[in-house]
């Protein structure tokens, strides 16, 4: 009697040992390649804007690099913040790991992304910030220092009692904000100058017409400082329309083709350009670093560089004003 | 429970090994595998771009050494007409050449003087920035040689800004004019991109390409790398004596294959990830570790049953063997499935029951033994001779024989002592005929009338030994079967000697008496009789104890005349030779 016992105990021992020992195995390898899984929700989506589809680009090869199953979900357009927060809620219901938000607003996407937080899920702020600091970290072009570059370039071309003037975008937008005042500090003491702030609303004829009314209203207006792409790109054309190149200098922001062909022509004199596809790929970097637990910088940079027509061909603007 | 054990250990270790050396050479090979794959893979690569360029350099050749193109750029004597011809002839060969294959972008020339031709007719961007790059820059210090530019941004035509690879080269006016031109050639930048991407080396594996400056022609991360978010081994790719290089990030391995043409001055490279080749590892070792519990349950299992058919049969056996040696001899119940213990079994059975056979048959002679020699005792105690004497001696003390009673008496006590005093089965023959005398001498007392007896032995054999109460029975049955029914005075001759007639000597003693004789039927049956005398011994027991002792040649035999007497002859071996 006592000898089966033991000899069942044994058989049991050692079953037991063969399907822990499989288990265990098999966990471990389950964790190690458990992928993280994360929502990217865009001011806007791809082929809306060269801006964007470069930040989708950078995302999408940080996704390649760290193994994330990325989702890109975005609106048609920069006004549409209540849908961008329609697409909150639908990020937060797939239980991602991390959603990386580029919000269109200051104060009105602030509540949807707080439930972001509510429900466990990591927010990495892309490109603009919200009125609250809810995020666990920032990524994107320093707005602020952006400003400030570009005021200091300004203020190069300071002539006489030349009179400057901003088009700005989104009058609610962080973006907007922090440049402006970054271009106010860096205008230094041709602040003053500044005598017209005009919103373009992120649309190329809404700038077109404020320009166009501005200069003609005001033929002492000399600078033209363009906070985003529509602003520059619409005040530019209007200048060239106008046949004020010679006597309006613009300085601008982001670039498009078309901004490279206005500089080429003369038009536009300098543009702050930003660095979409390294905004896209150090988003998903931190958001990976963040789900890992992984220490990082709150606010992390992602760059900006100043083209003007010499530097247009270097090897480093060339990838970097004209992607594919 | 010891096999269960060891056969478990056994497979175990055995199972392990076999785990340890698949894993290992899975690994192995995996890595070679791939190092091969992607060897080719990146030469591959490099001979399409190769033959693409190739076939570019041909074409430019062709169109550079044009007469057309030559005329049309140099030539100072040109009406408009004749300009305009020429315009149209070399575009409808650009028109052919960029019909034939969709990754030429754009085909031109340019002159010094500002005379152009590109594609179709197109226009030249005014605002270019050529000279500011280094394609342009490269193709006049080369003066004259075909030089490929690596990837950039066109901006020759106007409104286009493509990715391009260029091959360029200047166009000599000749000795006469001191001017120059610039062919050029676009390839489509895309194809090449879309190409390198296309290609799958694992999940984060990637190819790319930089040319002989060290310049990166394609990457899939240019620009991070351009920004200095990542970095990329340029020198060490240039530098690298072997085609193989392995790099230690972030707690993997990167394993870079390269393949440089001639032709180009490219370095294709194809990167990939140990642990997206050992992710299958992982797979696979998991897959390996399965297969291995499943295989030891098995085992376990084979070992449980194998083990139960095996040593449980033994056990019962076993058991069964040992309660045999302690007297219990119960045949074991058989299973029809275990066939070498079936027939151990079988064996084990034949033998008990021979066993219980022989004990049996040991018992009943034993018991046969006793009963003989119970026998024996009776025979030697003879009560009824007993009797009859005592009854002689008190009918001679009531008569007044006073001396024959005596002798009687000390007769009786003599032929007791004889007898009863010895337990050997075997006698002198002196003894046995003393025993026989006295017992005649008590019957002569008895019988005077009757009865005579007459003792002549021969001495020689005297010393030699018989079995015991043989004689006397015999000598009894002559009395009471062959002298007692004759009328007359009868004689009971006593003879004996070595019998030299044949060859083995024997011994013969024959009891010889002048009786009634018996019929012919009765001495046929004779050892048959079951009666018993007065000893309690009949003739078939004499018989029996006689061949008993020593074999079935000796014995008694017979020889009887009716009316005349019996002569019975013991015949027994010399020296006591017994069966």
């Amino acid at each position: 009697m006592k000898k089966k016992w033991r000899r069942i105990v044994i058989i049991v021992l050692f079953v037991v040992a063969a399907v822990l020992a499989f288990i265990g195995i098999r966990r471990s390898a389950l964790h190690e390649t458990r992928q993280l899984k994360m929502v990217l929700i865009p001011k806007l989506g791809e082929g809306s804007n060269d801006f964007w589809t470069s930040v989708i680009e950078g995302a999408r090869m940080g996704a390649k690099e760290y193994d994330v199953d990325l989702t890109v979900m975005a609106p048609n357009s920069e006004v549409e913040y209540e849908y961008q927060n329609e697409l909150i809620e639908r990020a937060i219901a797939m239980k991602p790991d991390v959603i990386i938000l580029a919000p269109l607003h200051y104060e009105n996407n602030t509540a949807a992304a707080r439930k972001i937080k509510e429900n466990g899920i990591h927010l990495v702020l892309l490109d603009s910030y919200l009125n609250e600091e809810i995020q666990d970290c920032f990524v994107g072009t320093d707005s602020y220092q952006a400003g400030v570059e570009m005021g200091k370039w300004v203020s190069d071309y300071v002539e006489g009692d030349g009179e400057i003037a901003i088009i700005s975008h989104i009058k609610e937008s962080s973006t907007a904000i922090e440049r402006e005042r970054g271009v106010r500090a860096g205008l230094g003491k041709y602040e003053d100058r500044v005598t017209a702030v005009v919103y373009s609303n992120a649309d190329y004829e809404i700038a077109y017409e404020e320009t166009r009314k501005l200069l003609e209203d005001n033929p002492r207006i000399t600078l033209l400082a363009g906070l985003n792409l529509h602003s520059t790109i619409g005040s530019a054309r209007a200048v060239r329309d106008l046949g004020l190149e010679d006597r309006v200098t613009i300085i601008g922001f982001d670039n498009v083709t078309e901004a490279i062909q206005l500089m080429t022509e003369g038009v536009i004199e300098g543009l702050v350009v930003q660095k979409p596809l390294n905004m896209g790929f150090l988003g998903v970097e931190n958001a990976v670093k963040t789900a890992r637990g992984e220490s990082t910088e709150q606010v992390i940079n992602s760059g900006t560089a100043l083209i003007n027509i010499d530097n247009i061909y270097t090897i480093e603007n060339q990838k970097l004003l004209f992607p594919f | 429970m010891h096999m269960t054990l060891l056969f478990t250990v056994l497979v175990l270790i055995a199972l392990i090994l076999f785990l340890i050396f698949s894993i290992t050479y899975t690994q192995k090979s995996i890595l070679t595998n791939s190092n091969e794959y992607t060897k080719q893979l990146v030469a591959h690569v490099n001979q399409d771009i190769d033959s693409y360029i190739s076939y570019m350099e041909n074409i430019s050749t062709v169109v550079m050494n044009d007469s057309d193109v030559y005329q049309y750029l140099f030539s100072k004597v040109l009406t408009a007409t004749e300009e305009r011809q020429l315009r149209i002839r070399i575009a409808e060969q650009f028109h052919t050449i960029l019909s034939s294959r969709t990754d030429i972008y754009n085909i031109g020339i340019l002159s010094d003087t500002g005379k152009y031709l590109i594609n179709d007719g197109r226009d030249i961007n005014v605002y270019s920035q050529k000279e500011n790059m280094k394609w342009y820059q490269e193709t006049m210090q080369q003066n004259g040689k075909l030089v490929l530019s690596s990837s950039h941004v066109q901006d020759i035509v106007s409104g286009q800004y493509k990715w391009v690879v260029t091959l360029s080269s200047t166009i000599s006016g000749g000795e006469q004019s001191k001017e120059n031109g610039l062919f050029f050639i676009d390839l489509n930048y895309y194809d090449i991109d879309e190409l390198c991407e296309s290609i799958s080396l694992g999940q984060r594996g990637y190819i790319y390409i930089i040319d002989s400056d060290g310049e990166i022609v394609y990457h899939p991360q240019q620009q991070l790398i351009i920004s200095g978010i990542k970095s990329e081994l340029i020198e060490e790719i240039l530098t690298a004596e072997s085609d193989t290089l392995s790099v230690d990030y972030q707690g993997d391995r990167k394993l870079y294959t390269m393949s440089r043409s001639e032709k180009t001055g490219w370095t294709v490279v194809g990167v990939s990830y140990m642990s997206d080749l050992m992710k299958n590892e992982g797979q696979i070792k998991r897959s390996y570790w399965g297969i291995t519990g499943i295989l030891i349950l098995f085992a376990i299992m084979l070992a449980f049953f194998s083990s139960r058919m095996i040593t449980q049969p033994i056990k019962r056996l076993q058991m069964t063997m040992e309660g045999a040696q302690s007297g219990n001899l119960v045949p074991i119940e058989m299973r029809a499935s275990e066939s070498e213990i079936v027939s151990l079994n079988h064996s084990f059975n034949r033998m008990t029951t021979q066993i219980n056979q022989l004990m049996k048959k040991n018992i009943e002679e034993q018991q046969e033994k006793r009963k003989s020699e119970m026998k024996a005792l009776q025979a030697q105690i003879k009560p009824h001779f007993l009797y009859n004497t005592l009854d002689s001696i008190i009918w001679m003390i009531e008569v007044g024989e006073n001396e024959k009673s005596v002798e009687m008496t000390a007769a009786l006590a003599r032929f007791f002592r004889q007898s009863i005093g010895n337990a050997d089965e075997i006698v002198s023959i002196a003894r046995e005929l003393e025993y026989t005398k006295t017992y005649l001498e008590i019957q002569k007392m008895r019988y005077q009338e009757k009865m005579d007896f007459v003792i002549d032995v021969d001495k020689e054999i005297l010393q030699e030994e018989i079995v015991k109460l043989v004689l006397q029975p015999l000598v009894e049955n002559a009395l009471y079967h062959g002298i007692k029914y004759k009328e007359q005075k009868g004689l009971i001759r006593l003879t004996g000697g070595y019998d030299r007639s044949t060859k083995q000597e024997g011994i013969e003693i024959r009891v010889a008496d002048n009786g009634a004789g018996m019929s012919a039927e009765t001495l046929a049956h004779i050892f048959e009789q079951k009666e018993k005398n007065e000893s309690g011994i009949g003739i078939s027991n004499i018989q029996d104890r006689l061949q008993l002792y020593y074999g079935n040649g000796y014995g008694l035999s017979y020889e009887s005349t009716e009316g005349e007497g019996t002569t019975v002859t013991i015949r027994i071996p010399k020296g006591g030779a017994h069966a």
